[in-house]
């Protein structure tokens, strides 16, 4: 499993890079190692989505990626204590009014908490959303959830105030994040579970092989999802693509050649 | 960490509530019974349920349970693909959507988005359109069939919330209803307090125990479904039994024949009501669903045929499973009481 973390500040971002030993790629602006990557998104929304449509990872990288976003968050009095680490558990986007719902699947000892994403800062002001209020969870959430199910799409949110200005005067983003460092070491290790990721069946090698093949033969979109899908039967049947591939040892010459070759295969392999 | 721990939530950790929905009967009933569960409140349970990129098999690792209201339509008629047993007026209605168990052939998995379990709580509404149906029924001469097990299994639902008791009651103070209560469950003695009523027809589908083990993931193993079944015939219910789906592997005559054997050496066919036949058999869309959700089960990976919009083994299969059924129950039931899924 991998794991790309998104945090909205420099000083969110820092102890988590030191702690993880992650190293920035000057051309992506991504500090990695080999299974955590982190991401600087800056704050609020337009922030958020252009750097996160400016990612570029590999289509089946995401099968296997939990998204974490970490930061700092305002909370309720009510409801939340500053220095405080909470697994958001639902998050209610003020401008657009949509809810996000995460899936729980693993055992945590943290505690759960609704967030609310707001577009304006709300320190100071007579705030009486309960729960937790950060700037950039709809945004991540409308971003990301086309790319990962919900079960890896996590907020982890440390309380930095109680939406006063004299809270913040008190604290140090870094070292709200360092004294919770252990408790996200143990959600990583713990959503490292192979049951989360996506199921796959067939391996790198063999997408390639299934790619090689509708480029060689020139195959149309239709015929390559047919294929695939054939190849993902026949290796569930015999384990491996051996007889798909012995189809395919003679090029046709022409179109009508291919279509009677595929026409071959629909009738001995199941799709 | 200790390895043997389970790492995963149990099922129902997380309750979530639509608004609406609080302060019902069966709202209050789940929430006490599962009181370490953490309550989440929704606007709307489509907003949790129909949520994008779900994925139906993870989510049954800890599924969660979501307390709302049905909207109309509150009930349905019947379908091509499910059986009607023979009945004119049939009828189906959904009290929960999803199911405890986890059959790998079941068409759930392609016509949700999601594993998690819906329960309507507010029952009443669906029995005032129950009883609305019942008035307008086309066939006034026979009572209206309702399965009330479509897409879920209510009995084995029943030691968390007393749906199925609730259904019967209500049943009874109907006589033209007629109640389809389909399970695999063995729960039968959730209800054995209950007086049998002719106007309730307890189906139970039964497979061979390896199909059990193979396809059927939670659910009872076959010596518990005939014990219930043996229970509920001693108490005068009616019983139905289901050979649905019969699934065709590599000898597969061989075990159903040793399976048809055990069920005609342990149950008295004199007091089935029937027996219902169906095989593999799913809407395209659905099965499209599951295939892109690459499920672990091999029953995805195989031959179909693709008639009308219904994906299912070819009639030459088709054929040899229904003489199978015949040659096996032909002395046992009437003809017309044997009901085969075309």
């Amino acid at each position: 499993m991998n794991f790309l973390i998104l945090t909205a500040l420099k000083s969110e971002a820092k102890p988590i890079i030191s702690y993880f030993d992650l190293n920035k790629d000057p051309k992506t602006h991504i500090y990695s190692n080999k299974k955590i990557f982190l991401l600087i998104t800056g704050v609020g929304e337009k922030n958020v989505i252009n750097k996160l449509k400016s990612l570029e990872l590999k289509e089946s990288s995401w099968s296997k990626t939990v998204i974490l976003n970490i930061g700092i968050a305002g909370g309720n009095q009510l409801d939340t204590k500053i220095g405080n680490i909470y697994l958001v558990n639902s998050i209610f986007d003020q401008q657009s009014e949509r809810e996000y719902f995460p899936d729980f699947i693993i055992k945590t000892s943290l505690e759960e908490m609704p967030m609310t994403t707001v577009s304006q800062p709300l320190i100071d002001n007579d705030c009486s959303l309960r729960g937790l209020v950060d700037m950039e969870g709809g945004s991540i959430v409308k971003t990301m959830s086309p790319l990962v199910p919900p079960h890896r799409l996590i907020f982890l949110k440390i309380i930095s105030d109680h939406f006063k200005s004299s809270d913040l005067k008190e604290i140090s983003v870094a070292s709200l994040i360092e004294a919770q460092i252990k408790n996200i070491h143990g959600l990583i290790k713990k959503l490292e579970h192979p049951k989360l990721s996506d199921r796959l069946i067939l391996n790198h090698v063999e997408k390639k092989k299934i790619k090689e093949i509708t480029t060689k033969y020139n195959l149309t979109k239709t015929q390559e999802y047919e294929l695939l899908e054939m190849a993902e039967s026949h290796k569930k049947i015999f384990n491996n693509l051996t007889k798909l591939e012995s189809h395919f040892t003679v090029k046709p010459k022409n179109k009508k050649e291919r279509n009677k070759l595929f026409e071959s295969l629909r009738e001995s392999i199941p799709s | 960490m200790n390895h043997c721990e389970n790492p995963f939530l149990p099922d129902f950790s997380h309750i979530y509530v639509e608004s609406g929905a609080f302060n019902f009967e069966l709202t209050n009933q789940c929430i006490s019974k599962y009181s370490n569960a953490t309550i989440i409140e929704i606007s709307d349970y489509k907003s949790f349920f129909n949520r994008p990129n779900q994925d139906f098999q993870t989510q049954k690792i800890s599924t969660k349970l979501i307390l709302a209201l049905k909207k109309q339509p509150f009930i349905y008629k019947g379908t091509d693909i499910l059986q009607d047993g023979g009945y004119k007026n049939f009828y189906y209605n959904t009290p929960i959507l999803n199911c405890l168990y986890n059959c790998s052939y079941c068409f759930l998995q392609g016509m949700y988005p999601s594993a998690n379990i819906v329960v309507f709580v507010n029952e009443d509404d669906m029995k005032n359109e129950v009883l609305g149906a019942i008035h307008k029924r086309s066939y006034k001469d026979e009572p209206l069939m309702l399965s009330v097990s479509y897409n879920t299994d209510l009995l084995a639902f029943e030691n968390i919330l007393p749906l199925t008791k609730n259904w019967i009651s209500f049943a009874k103070k109907n006589k033209d209803l007629h109640l389809e209560i389909r399970t695999k469950s063995a729960l039968y003695s959730s209800i054995k307090n209950i007086k049998s009523s002719d106007q309730i027809l307890l189906a139970w589908t039964l497979s061979p125990d390896n199909v059990i083990e193979s396809y059927e993931l939670n659910t009872p193993p076959l010596s518990r479904r005939i014990d219930a079944i043996k229970s509920a015939m001693n108490d005068g219910w009616k019983v139905r039994i289901c050979f649905d789906p019969i699934l065709t592997y590599d000898n597969w005559k061989a075990d159903y024949i040793s399976f048809f054997n055990k069920i005609k050496s342990e149950i008295n066919f004199e007091q089935v009501f029937d027996i219902t036949v169906g095989v593999f058999r799913m809407g395209q869309d659905y099965f499209k669903n599951i295939r892109k959700s690459k499920p672990d089960s091999d029953l995805f990976y195989q031959s179909y045929k693709n008639e009308n919009g219904i994906v299912s083994i070819d009639s030459k299969k088709k054929n040899s499973i229904f003489k199978l059924v015949s040659d096996n129950f032909s002395n046992y039931l009437p003809q017309n009481k044997i009901h085969y899924w075309i």
